[in-house]
């Protein structure tokens, strides 16, 4: 098989929306556009759950992992998020595939461990030389300023890892609420993992958190990525 | 998240594919990626870990793959791979040889400090050969390793981490964690390995202060100087955390003429046998040496 790309949307907030369209309706539209939506909701308090089931609506629509950490926990989880994301959109293609050849109800767990051990271990090449698309939508709500210092070093460390991948990676950062829209681009797609965290904004940006129109906003970047791959072919 | 199973002691698991019964004991282990217990079976104790699909064929990957090093594994042998069935869903699991003993932080309590030295070395004797077989440990916690016997042989219990080298390492904590560091990258290369046991060796020392350093190395290094146990091996250490180390048996006869109060000898002309001698001479008088100290 040969390494495609794979494209992620990773939505950080603390809370749920409150403004705009379904964040699940627009996760559930990413999905189909081959986009995986994964979604980490860091809270003061992790008894305290409201909110929280958005936070795993949005990612089961997107087909992605969804995790409630503390801030302090946030690097660790961005990362094995991503990557264990990764690792599920390979999967399901070959779930795909799989119900394709054989009948409706096969999947990768169907089958013997023995055949399973050889299927994770392609797996696992592929997902190291797969190029990766990471956009990372950030919720930039007055609730959010004490996280933000924790926000900025796990991009910086999830960078990092992508960075130590056979693959190429590129990133791009957006946030919400934007001055004038619903979302802004920070910084347009770039494989300096550097630039990702160097350049990310300290000043929150008000009260509302239209996550969906974010995200449908956010993913925009992607169908523009497309188009232009189309052009230069 | 995934909804786990969560077996309670006396429940007895059927493998799907076998028909091998297990019978759970206790718990033994908590990951991130899966749950360990203890379990009895015909073949008698066995370690027995369900994690999702992914990770449990990974994993079997890996501990075969270790068994083809060398005779001895240097993490637990592979038994086999199979899946529970509850109320129409599945879940995987696999089964491992059982290895008993301390981790390595609840052998060094009410031991002396030096002892994690004596660790220290036998950590190199285990990374020696994972590395040469092109992998690395990457998850170099205390929590992940098992004094086996009374020769104080370190045998691995979590193989989550295990990487090929030259991709970027699987699982990590962030204390042991070169990047986290920001002293490097999070590439699978013998240079991390070699950086996360010298954190983990001054962190069996120095728990805490090494804690509040975590993310600039040269705390660290001050660390290492001051403290009168981790300075006895202080140029050793710091070379590790500038990852200048890349070849754990290289790290291992350093840390010995280190530790014996010898200087680093400037390499002489000498016929490769005879000077190979002399370091397992070196190596036994130091281990001898540290073992009547503490004693």
């Amino acid at each position: 098989m040969k390494a495609g790309t794979i494209k992620q949307l990773l939505l950080l907030t603390d809370g749920c929306s409150n403004t705009g369209e379904d964040p699940v309706m627009m996760a559930a539209f990413a999905r189909r556009r081959g986009i995986t939506v994964n979604v980490i909701g860091i809270v003061d308090d992790i008894q305290n759950g409201a909110g929280l089931e958005e936070i795993n609506a949005i990612a089961t629509a997107g087909g992605g992992e969804s995790r409630i950490v503390k801030a302090a926990s946030l690097s660790e989880t961005v990362v094995n998020v991503t990557r264990q994301a990764m690792t599920g959109t390979i999967y399901s293609i070959i779930n795909e595939e799989l119900r394709g050849i054989l009948n409706k109800e096969t999947t990768v767990e169907s089958l013997p461990p023995e055949t399973r051990s050889e299927i994770a271990e392609k797996v696992e090449d592929i997902s190291e030389e797969a190029a990766l698309e990471l956009l990372v939508l950030t919720d930039m709500s007055a609730s959010m300023k004490l996280k933000l210092p924790a926000v900025k070093e796990a991009l910086y460390d999830l960078a990092v890892t992508m960075q130590s991948r056979i693959g190429p990676s590129s990133f791009s950062l957006w946030t919400f609420p934007g001055k004038y829209s619903a979302a802004e681009e920070r910084i347009g797609w770039t494989s300096d993992s550097k630039k990702l965290a160097d350049s990310f904004p300290h000043l929150v940006s008000g009260g509302i958190t239209p996550t969906g129109p974010a995200i449908r906003q956010s993913l925009s970047s992607f169908l523009e990525m497309d188009e232009y791959d189309e052009k230069t072919i | 998240m995934k909804k786990r199973y969560e077996p309670i002691p006396g429940d007895v698991i059927r493998g799907k594919w076998t028909g091998h019964m297990w019978r759970v004991e206790r718990e033994i282990g908590r990951g991130a990626n899966g749950i360990v217990y203890l379990v009895t079976g015909a073949i008698g104790q066995a370690a027995l870990k369900f994690a999702d699909s992914a990770s449990v064929a990974s994993e079997t990957n890996t501990l075969k793959s270790l068994e083809r090093v060398r005779g001895t594994s240097p993490g637990p042998f592979f038994i086999e791979a199979d899946d529970a069935e509850k109320e129409g869903r599945i879940y995987p699991f696999y089964i491992m040889e059982y290895i008993s003993g301390p981790m390595l932080h609840t052998f060094m309590i009410n031991k002396k400090k030096e002892w994690a030295f004596v660790l220290l070395i036998r950590l190199l004797d285990f990374l020696g050969p994972l590395h040469q077989a092109s992998k690395i440990m990457g998850d170099l916690k205390p929590e992940n390793f098992i004094v086996a016997d009374s020769s104080h042989k370190i045998r691995a219990v979590d193989m989550g981490g295990i990487t090929k080298q030259g991709r970027s390492v699987k699982e990590y904590t962030s204390l042991y964690d070169r990047a986290a560091w920001q002293a490097g990258t999070r590439k699978a290369e013998p240079s991390y390995d070699l950086f996360a046991v010298a954190v983990l060796t001054a962190a069996l020392v120095e728990k805490k202060r090494t804690q509040e350093a975590l993310g600039d190395v040269e705390k660290l290094a001050g660390i290492i100087d001051s403290s009168p146990v981790l300075c006895l091996a202080g140029p050793v250490l710091k070379k590790a955390i500038r990852s200048e180390y890349h070849d754990a048996q290289l790290m291992k006869k350093d840390l010995l003429y280190c530790i014996t109060g010898k200087k680093t000898p400037t390499r002489k002309r000498k016929p490769k046998k005879s000077s190979k001698k002399w370091v397992v001479f070196a190596g036994a008088f130091a281990i001898i040496f540290v073992m009547f100290l503490l004693h």
